[in-house]
C-alpha cells in the first residue's frame, strides 16, 4: 500500500530524527528494577488502584499554525517573518514574558488560570516530509519505522488498556485514523442523535437489528465484525442520546461533536477514548483573515469555545478527562504571498484536562532566527509521542511495558505536563455510573518515566552565534551585527 | 479483503460473468447477464472499451427531460451570463452558495453511473476523478472559484480521456483551470511560486515518493508551472470581481480558458529527478511542461502507480507484487495506452481469482441498490434554489443521503482521492447510514417506487418462493439455508404463519428485498 512503503522509502525528510539503536534489556520482576526494552530504569514501590482519565484527541487536520495561536513576543521578528499576518503584542493575551495568545483564544484564558490547560512547545513528528497525506497517516499509526503499520496509536492504546466496552473508542468525524485497526472497531458517528436503525413495515427495529446479528455472525470478514459492533453500539449510543445539556457550545460541527463526547462521557457507557475531528481545514497557505475576523480568528475562536464549553458541560467529568490537540505539522514561519503559509513543522499544541500541570507553556522553543529553522520551519524540538505516552501512562492506566507496545521503537522524554492520576484523588461527587464504567486500573508512579530521566534530544538546536562584519560606503563605516549580518543598501562589505 | 462463512451464510457467486459484472459496472443485472452470456464476456468487454459507439438513449433522454440539466457541461462563460441574468455580479452566489452547477453535476454522475450503457467508462470517470480529484463543491480556501470549472472539467478532462492515453489525459489535467484553481496555480508568482500543484503532481498524479524526487524537485516543478493562471471572462475584470492580471505578455493555453502569463513565468534550466530542460522565452514554456509532462508519464513509478490503483479498483485491496509488475509492464510496452491496460487487468489471472475480495464502497453500493431495482430519481417535486427566479425539479435528498454515507460524488476534500480499500470504509456510521438507506430505497423515498411485478419474473403467492425469486434477481444465487431460515422467520414474523402475500404483496415484497439487501453477501462487489 502506497502511504505505508512511502514512509519506508520517501526520500524527502526522513532524516529528521537520528535513528537510534535501542537497547534491548531483559525485564527482571521481583527485583527492585526493571530495565525495560527501551532502556528506561524503574524502581517498585505501592501501587494504588485509581480510575483512569478518557483520552480525547482533537485532530486539526490541515496543519495547525502554532504561531498564530501561541504567538512569540519577539514582534519585531514576526514582524519581519509575517508582514502582512503578524499579530501585534498590543492584541495578545499575555501568557507569560516570551508568549501571547491569539486574542480569538480568550475563552482558554479562564482553563489557563486555573492551571487546567498547559501549552506544550514545540511538537511535531519525527518525520519533516511536509506532506498533508504522509503526515497525517503516519501521526495517527505513530509507529515510525515499523514495517507493520496496520493500526492507529489510540487502537492499540484499547488493545493495552481498553475498558472491554464496544463502545470503548469512539471516532466523531470523517477520518479516524488513530483508532483503526484494534481488536475491536471503533464507534464512528457522525453526530449520537443520527445513530439509529429504522423499522420498515411493521417489523420493528430492534428485530431488524437482531436479524442483522445473526445474519452476520455467520461471516467472518471486517464488515460482519463490524456489524456486531454497530449493533451493541446502537443501544449504548441511545443512552447517551437521551442525555440533555444545558451547556451553550458554539454553533458550530465541532462544538456539536464535542457535545456528543460529553454526553457519552456522562452516560455510562464506557469510553476510554475519543478522537474528534476538529471540522474545518487548518491549510491555510492563503487569506487566513485579520484579527478581527476571517478564517483563522473564526477557527480559533470555534476551538477555544467549544474547548471551553465541553469543560463546562463535564463538570466534576472533568477531573477525569485529557483533551490534547494533533495536527500533521506546525507552518512555515514566513508567511507567503498570498496572505498564508506554507506547510511547515512545529507547532504548539494544546493540553487540557483535570490532570493537566497547567498555566505553564512546557517544552523548549527552538527560536526564530534564520540559523535555528530547518529550511525555514520550526524545529520539532519534542516528539508528539512523548506527550501521548505521558498522557497515556500518567493518566490512563498505560504501564510503560504498554507504552513501548503503543510506540515502538520509541524511547519517550518527559515532559512533566501531566499529574501523575494518583496525586489528583477522585473527586467525591464523581458520579458511580461513570467511575463504574471506567474501571479502574492498577497505578504505580514509580513505575513511569520520572523526571529524571535524561530528556531525550531529538533535534540539535544550532546555538547561535552572532558576528560582526564592517560595511563602507564612500567613506562611511558601519557595523552590523546579527547572526547572519548584511550590508545595507549600498553599503558593501569590507573584508 | 478476506471473507470466509459458514455453512448455511449465503456465499457470493462464482459465475465469471457476475464476478466480472460486479467489478467493470455498478452492479449486475438482469439484463446485463443476458447481454454477456449473449455475445460472451471478452466480445462484451471490447465493446465497452469503444464507447462512443454504444449508444445510450435511455440516459440521453432523461436528461434532456429535466430543465435542471441545462448547466450540465457547461463552461464558466455559460455559467456566468445565467448568473449575472439574475443580478448576480460578485461572485455568482446560485453557484457559489448553493453550488447548483456542482448539485446538478453530481445527479448527472449518479444518473450515469446507474443507467448509462457506457458502464466501464464511468468506472473509469470515477477513477481518474479519484486519481486526479479536485473537490466539485468548491471549498472554503477557493472562494468558490472553483465550481464555475468543474463542469467544463468533467466534461472537457475527465471524459474526454478517460479512455485514451494516460499522457493525453494528464497533459489535460495539468493546463486545465479547475487544477489551476485547485492546486493555488492562481496564487503563483515568479518568486514565490505555490509549490501545491508541483508536489501533488509528483507525489500523487504520476511517480509517488518511491521514485526518490526531493522538495527541489517539487521546487523545479512549481517554477516551471508559475506563469499559468486561469483567463477569467473579460467582463470580470471590467466589472470587479477579478483584478486584471498586470504584464503585456499573455499567451492563450488552448483549448482551456487558460492563459500563460509571461511576467510570472520562470526561466532558465529546469531540473526534475531525470529531466532536464531550458527554457529563455515564453514560447518555450508549454513545449518544455509538456515534455516534462511525457517524460513523468513513461516513469517507471508512474507505471506501478497506476497497476496498484488499477488493482485496488478491481482486483483487491493489496494487490499482489506480480499484479503491479505485469500491469505496469502492460502500461509501459503500450505507451500508456489506458484501454490496453484495462485489458490485461481483466485477463490477469488475480482477476479471476478475486471473487468476493472487495467490499462496495457507499457510492457502490447505493448504485447497485438503484440498478437492481431499477429506478430513477424522483423528479416530481420543485425545488427553489435561494437566489434563482427559476423553479427547477430536484431530487436534493438523493445527494443528502449519499453525502450521510461520506461517499458524495466527486466531492473528497483532499487532493488523493476516495480512499479505494475496506478498512476506510468500515465504521459504524457508515454502515448504519447504508442499512437505514435500503429501507429507503424500497419504499421509493428518494428514487421512484419500485415496479415488484415487472421486476420478478413471476407473481408469487407462495412465500418461500417469493424469497427465491428475489435472491435470484439480486445475488444471482439461491440463499444459503441458514440465511433463507432467517429471512423467512423475519417476513413471518411481521406477516403472521400463513401471510397473506396477495393482499399485502408490496408490503411483504419489499421486507424481503430489504432482508436480502442487508445481508453480508450483498455488501461485496
Amino acid at each position: 500500500m502506497i502511504t505505508e512503503e512511502a514512509i519506508a522509502q520517501c526520500p524527502e525528510g526522513r532524516e529528521g530524527f537520528s535513528r537510534r539503536e535501542f537497547l534491548r534489556g531483559m525485564a527482571v520482576f521481583g527485583g527492585m528494577t526493571i530495565l525495560s526494552a527501551n532502556g528506561i530504569r524503574y524502581s517498585f514501590a505501592a501501587s494504588s488502584n485509581e480510575v483512569p482519565d478518557v483520552v480525547v484527541t482533537l485532530v486539526l487536520r490541515g496543519g495547525f499554525d502554532g504561531l498564530s495561536a501561541v504567538v512569540p513576543t519577539n514582534e519585531n521578528l514576526m514582524r519581519q517573518a509575517r508582514s502582512q499576518i503578524y499579530i501585534p503584542n498590543a492584541s495578545l493575551l499575555p501568557l507569560d514574558r516570551e508568549f501571547g495568545l491569539h486574542p480569538a483564544l480568550k475563552r482558554l484564558l479562564p482553563l489557563w488560570e486555573n492551571k487546567e490547560l498547559a501549552i506544550v512547545n514545540t511538537i511535531g513528528a519525527p518525520t519533516h516530509s511536509r506532506s498533508h497525506f504522509d503526515e497525517i497517516s503516519d501521526v495517527a499509526y505513530a509507529a515510525y519505522g515499523e514495517k507493520d503499520k496496520r493500526s492507529g496509536w489510540m487502537a492499540r492504546f484499547l488493545d493495552v488498556s481498553g475498558s472491554g466496552s464496544v463502545v470503548q473508542s469512539v471516532g466523531i468525524g470523517s477520518t479516524t485514523r488513530q483508532l483503526v485497526g484494534g481488536k475491536t472497531a471503533p464507534v464512528n458517528v457522525n453526530a449520537i442523535n443520527n445513530f439509529k436503525l429504522d423499522a420498515i413495515y411493521g417489523y420493528r427495529a430492534e428485530d431488524l437489528a437482531g436479524f442483522i446479528d445473526e445474519t452476520h455472525s455467520r461471516w467472518t470478514n471486517i464488515w460482519a465484525t463490524q456489524a456486531k459492533s454497530t449493533i451493541e453500539a446502537l443501544d449504548q449510543i441511545a443512552k447517551a442520546g437521551a442525555l440533555k445539556s444545558t451547556v451553550t457550545y458554539p454553533n458550530t460541527g465541532t462544538g456539536q461533536r464535542l457535545r456528543d463526547v460529553a454526553a457519552l462521557l456522562k452516560a455510562g457507557i464506557g469510553v476510554r477514548a475519543v478522537d474528534v475531528e476538529f471540522q474545518g481545514d487548518w491549510d491555510m497557505h492563503a487569506n487566513m483573515g485579520t484579527i478581527e475576523n476571517g478564517w483563522l480568528t473564526s477557527y480559533l475562536a470555534d476551538l477555544a469555545g467549544s474547548i471551553a464549553s465541553f469543560r463546562e458541560d463535564l463538570g466534576v467529568l472533568w477531573s477525569r478527562v485529557t483533551v490534547v490537540t494533533i495536527t500533521e505539522f506546525g507552518r512555515r514561519v514566513s508567511q507567503n504571498l498570498s496572505t498564508g503559509t506554507e506547510h511547515g513543522w512545529g507547532t504548539s499544541t494544546f493540553v487540557a484536562g483535570g490532570g493537566v500541570n497547567g498555566g505553564k507553556i512546557h517544552g523548549r522553543f527552538p527560536g526564530l532566527d534564520n540559523q535555528q529553522l530547518k529550511d525555514g520551519d520550526l524545529v520539532v524540538t519534542a516528539d508528539y509521542r512523548s506527550l501521548l505516552t505521558e498522557i497515556l501512562t500518567r493518566r490512563a492506566g498505560v504501564t510503560a511495558k504498554g507504552a513501548e507496545e503503543i510506540f515502538p521503537n520509541f524511547r519517550p522524554e518527559v515532559l512533566s505536563v501531566m499529574k501523575h492520576l494518583s496525586d489528583t484523588p477522585l473527586p467525591d461527587n464523581f458520579p458511580e455510573n461513570v467511575k463504574n464504567a471506567l474501571g479502574s486500573v492498577s497505578y504505580d508512579k514509580d513505575l513511569l518515566p520520572t523526571a529524571a530521566t535524561a530528556p531525550v534530544v531529538v533535534n540539535e538546536v544550532k546555538e547561535v552565534k552572532k558576528k560582526t562584519i564592517t560595511c563602507v560606503k564612500k567613506g562611511k563605516t558601519i557595523k552590523v551585527t546579527g547572526t547572519n549580518p548584511k550590508c545595507p543598501t549600498g553599503y558593501k562589505i569590507k573584508k | 479483503m478476506e471473507s470466509s462463512w459458514g455453512l448455511g451464510a449465503t456465499s457470493p457467486s462464482t459465475d465469471p460473468i457476475i464476478h466480472l459484472l460486479h467489478r467493470f459496472t455498478y452492479g449486475p443485472t438482469k439484463d446485463l447477464v443476458s447481454e454477456v452470456t449473449r455475445i460472451g464476456a471478452d466480445a462484451w468487454f471490447e465493446k465497452q472499451l469503444d464507447h462512443l459507439s454504444i449508444p445510450d438513449n435511455e440516459v440521453d433522454s432523461f436528461i434532456a427531460k429535466y430543465d435542471v440539466f441545462d448547466v450540465i457541461h457547461k463552461d464558466m462563460n455559460f455559467l456566468w451570463s445565467l448568473a449575472e441574468a439574475e443580478g448576480d455580479i460578485n461572485r455568482g452566489q446560485i453557484f457559489y452558495s448553493n453550488h447548483l452547477s456542482g448539485r446538478v453535476l453530481h445527479l448527472y454522475t449518479l444518473i450515469n453511473q446507474a443507467h448509462s450503457k457506457r458502464q466501464i467508462f464511468e468506472m473509469m470517470v470515477e477513477f481518474w476523478h479519484d486519481h486526479f480529484n479536485i473537490t466539485t463543491l468548491g471549498d472554503e480556501t477557493k472562494d468558490g472559484k472553483l465550481d464555475w470549472h468543474t463542469n467544463d472539467w468533467n466534461k472537457r478532462v475527465i471524459r474526454e480521456y478517460a479512455l485514451t492515453r494516460f499522457e493525453d489525459l494528464l497533459q489535460a489535467t495539468a493546463l486545465h483551470p479547475a487544477m489551476i484553481v485547485y492546486l493555488d496555480g492562481e496564487l503563483s508568482s515568479k518568486e514565490l511560486p505555490n509549490e501545491n500543484y508541483g508536489r501533488e503532481l509528483l507525489e500523487l498524479h504520476t511517480v509517488t515518493p518511491k521514485s526518490g524526487y526531493t522538495q527541489a524537485d517539487i521546487i523545479e516543478v512549481a517554477k516551471l508551472f508559475s506563469g499559468l493562471r486561469v483567463k477569467w471572462p473579460e467582463r470580470w475584470y471590467q466589472r470587479g470581481p477579478r483584478p486584471r492580471p498586470q504584464g503585456r505578455t499573455f499567451i492563450d493555453v488552448l483549448p482551456f480558458a487558460t492563459l500563460l502569463h509571461g511576467e510570472r513565468q520562470n526561466f532558465g534550466t529546469f531540473k526534475v529527478m531525470g529531466w532536464q530542460r531550458t527554457v529563455t522565452s515564453v514560447d518555450q514554456v508549454l513545449p518544455a511542461i509538456e515534455s516534462l509532462l511525457s517524460y513523468l508519464s513513461s516513469h517507471p513509478e508512474t507505471a506501478k502507480n497506476i497497476a496498484l490503483k488499477l488493482g485496488r479498483r478491481f482486483v483487491e485491496d493489496v494487490p499482489s507484487q506480480k499484479f503491479i509488475n505485469d500491469i505496469s509492464s502492460s502500461y509501459i510496452s503500450n505507451g500508456g495506452d489506458i484501454k490496453a491496460t484495462l485489458k490485461a487487468v481483466y485477463q490477469h489471472q488475480d482477476f479471476k481469482n478475486a471473487i468476493g475480495k472487495k467490499l462496495k464502497r457507499p457510492g457502490e453500493d447505493y448504485i447497485s441498490v438503484a440498478r437492481s431495482l431499477n429506478v430513477w430519481p424522483n423528479f416530481t417535486r420543485l425545488q427553489k434554489w435561494q437566489g434563482v427566479t427559476k423553479e427547477f425539479g430536484f431530487p436534493a435528498i438523493v445527494l443528502y443521503e449519499l453525502a450521510g454515507t461520506g461517499h458524495s460524488p466527486l466531492s473528497w476534500p483532499f487532493p488523493d482521492g476516495y480512499p479505494d480499500i475496506a478498512k476506510s470504509w468500515v465504521n459504524a456510521s457508515h454502515q448504519l447510514v447504508r442499512w437505514n438507506i435500503y429501507g429507503h430505497f424500497v419504499k421509493g423515498n428518494t428514487w421512484d417506487s419500485p415496479t415488484w411485478e415487472a421486476l420478478l419474473p413471476t407473481r408469487e403467492t407462495n412465500i418461500d418462493n417469493q424469497i427465491n425469486q428475489v435472491a435470484r434477481l439480486l445475488l444471482f444465487k439461491e440463499l444459503g439455508n441458514a440465511d433463507f431460515t432467517s429471512v423467512r422467520n423475519a417476513v413471518l414474523k411481521v406477516f403472521g404463519p400463513d401471510p397473506d402475500i396477495n393482499r399485502y404483496y408490496a408490503d411483504v415484497t419489499a421486507l424481503i428485498f430489504r432482508l436480502i439487501f442487508q445481508l453480508p453477501v450483498w455488501s461485496l462487489r
